[in-house]
């Protein structure tokens, strides 16, 4: 299945959503006035709200560092790998990402396709597929710290951030996605967010650690600058209410 | 896309929407622009149009049912001019409800004060939770609209970009946003360094600073881009902009 690096959307694009899932977690969609959308999954557990700051699933540790189990080949398409005691579901990585870590000089990123599922408990080895056209650069033997870690994709089952931030954040939805439902998370122009505290017109600002989904005034010397910076503000709202904010998610 | 030559385009009439975005063959990015009353120097770091509050939290004027396609509230403080609004944007105040929508505006029919002005939105997009008379909206201009250079104290609004020739008194142009760029040097207090970061200029209208980010209020004027050389105080210099 190949898709376009960059969807064009009309006005109204980014305000579908559906339970069938359209594109590649993921998906790069560009509006008129440049505006910037990704594709997403709406987490497990709680239906979406309009404007608030949504972040990655919480990653955890139990798909790092994973043993290979069959040496892995230039020009290899897949890879096998023991699984520990967490349930991967048939693919839960697809759109996600895996590094090949090894002592000397890999660190070799690819993203993955497919994987097979495992129960937790099973000796089988679980085995992930690149995408088409994709393939291992490096040999890679099945040896002590020649290992896999797995990501999923940064935008499947993303929930309104916490505070504070305990993944990355993605976006800013426009609409409503119903739980596991699919739709656009906003990532780059002019949007609307809850915010905290009063904002400064042309200000930047970091995701709130009081308020849940919120975004603030990002203070270089206030302690939580590390949080980083998702947009610059337009226009300022009321603490709890709603600001436009020019979104920086793509990097600015 | 554009050619090498197009960011040095200026029209007296309007030729795109505010806002649309422009990639140059090496990645450098413009947005097309509005001038506002006065002239735009080259290479001037420039900011959007200061709107105040008068269009904070406005009455909706009429309610309106999931997928009507326009939005009526009543001025407050402020005339309106027909298509004022146009590639602007409308958010729904409704902290009660939890609403915070955002739709992009295709136009809007002129206003007194205080009247009824409605918007239009853009084709396709329609309202998506009812709206009642209880409640508000906040409307926004497009930012490239009537653009003017950074004053000299800070910008007072969302920096937006640096054009790279005149353009002229409400005339349109070009305003880059990525990529290498000449802005005006403020070394009053500190040397730019090179490969370090710079801000908007406290000192020199549309200039820009060297990013300390020890120096505590100045610093949240936030990162524009990186030195390319050190430049010298109120000469030119090439940075490489990151406003978008």
């Amino acid at each position: 299945m190949g898709y376009p690096n960059t969807l064009q959307g009309d006005h109204a694009t980014p305000y579908e959503t559906g339970s069938v899932q359209l594109y590649p977690l993921g998906q790069r969609l560009e509006c008129p006035n440049g505006l910037v959308f990704r594709y997403a999954q709406m987490g497990a557990s709680v239906a979406g709200v309009i404007a608030k700051l949504y972040q990655s699933e919480v990653p955890g540790a139990n798909f790092d560092a994973l043993a290979i189990t069959t040496d892995i080949a230039v020009g290899d398409i897949k890879v096998a790998f023991a699984n520990g005691v967490t349930v991967i579901t048939e693919d839960m990585f697809e759109g996600g990402y895996l590094c090949v870590e090894e002592t000397d000089d890999l660190g070799e990123p690819h993203r993955i396709r497919a994987n097979t599922a495992h129960n937790g408990i099973s000796a089988e080895p679980v085995t992930a597929w690149l995408y088409d056209g994709d393939s291992f650069r490096t040999v890679v033997t099945v040896a002590a710290n020649n290992v896999v870690t797995l990501v999923k994709s940064p935008y499947r089952g993303i929930i309104v951030h916490p505070s504070p931030p305990t993944a990355m954040v993605v976006g800013i939805p426009r609409v409503v996605i119903a739980v596991n439902a699919y739709g656009w998370v906003q990532t780059h122009g002019v949007a609307s967010c809850v915010t905290e505290g009063t904002l400064v017109i042309g200000q930047e600002v970091r995701p709130s650690v009081n308020a849940d989904g919120a975004v603030i005034n990002l203070d270089y010397d206030g302690g939580v600058a590390g949080l980083g910076c998702v947009g610059r503000v337009i226009e300022v709202a009321p603490t709890t209410d709603f600001s436009h904010i020019f979104l920086t998610l793509e990097g600015a | 896309m554009g050619i090498q030559a197009a960011p040095y385009h200026t029209h007296s009439n309007q030729r795109f929407p505010l806002g649309q975005v422009m990639e140059l063959p090496d990645g450098r990015i413009y947005r097309y622009a509005e001038n506002g009353a006065v002239a735009l120097a080259a290479a001037k770091l420039c900011q959007t149009m200061a709107l105040g509050a008068n269009f904070d939290t406005l009455a909706i004027q009429a309610a309106r049912a999931v997928g009507t396609t326009t939005i009526p509230f009543t001025t407050s403080g402020s005339t309106v001019a027909e298509n004022q609004f146009a590639d602007g944007t409308v958010v729904v105040e409704d902290v009660a409800l939890n609403l915070g929508e955002i739709y992009p505006v295709k136009s809007n029919t002129s206003a007194a004060d205080p009247a009824t002005c409605t918007l239009t939105l853009h084709d396709g997009v329609t309202v998506l939770n009812a709206l009642t008379t209880t409640g508000k909206v906040t409307v926004r201009v497009n930012p490239w609209k009537q653009v003017i250079v950074v004053p000299t104290v800070a910008p007072s609004q969302m920096v937006v970009g640096v054009p790279q020739v005149i353009v002229g008194i409400s005339a349109y142009g070009w305003l880059q946003t990525h990529g290498v760029c000449n802005v005006v040097v403020d070394a009053t207090v500190t040397a730019w360094v090179i490969g370090q970061g710079v801000r908007p200029s406290e000192d020199d209208a549309g200039g820009a600073a060297f990013l300390d980010f020890d120096e505590a209020a100045q610093a949240d004027k936030g990162l524009i881009g990186f030195a390319i050389i050190a430049g010298t105080d109120l000469d030119f210099a090439p940075i490489f902009l990151r406003i978008e």
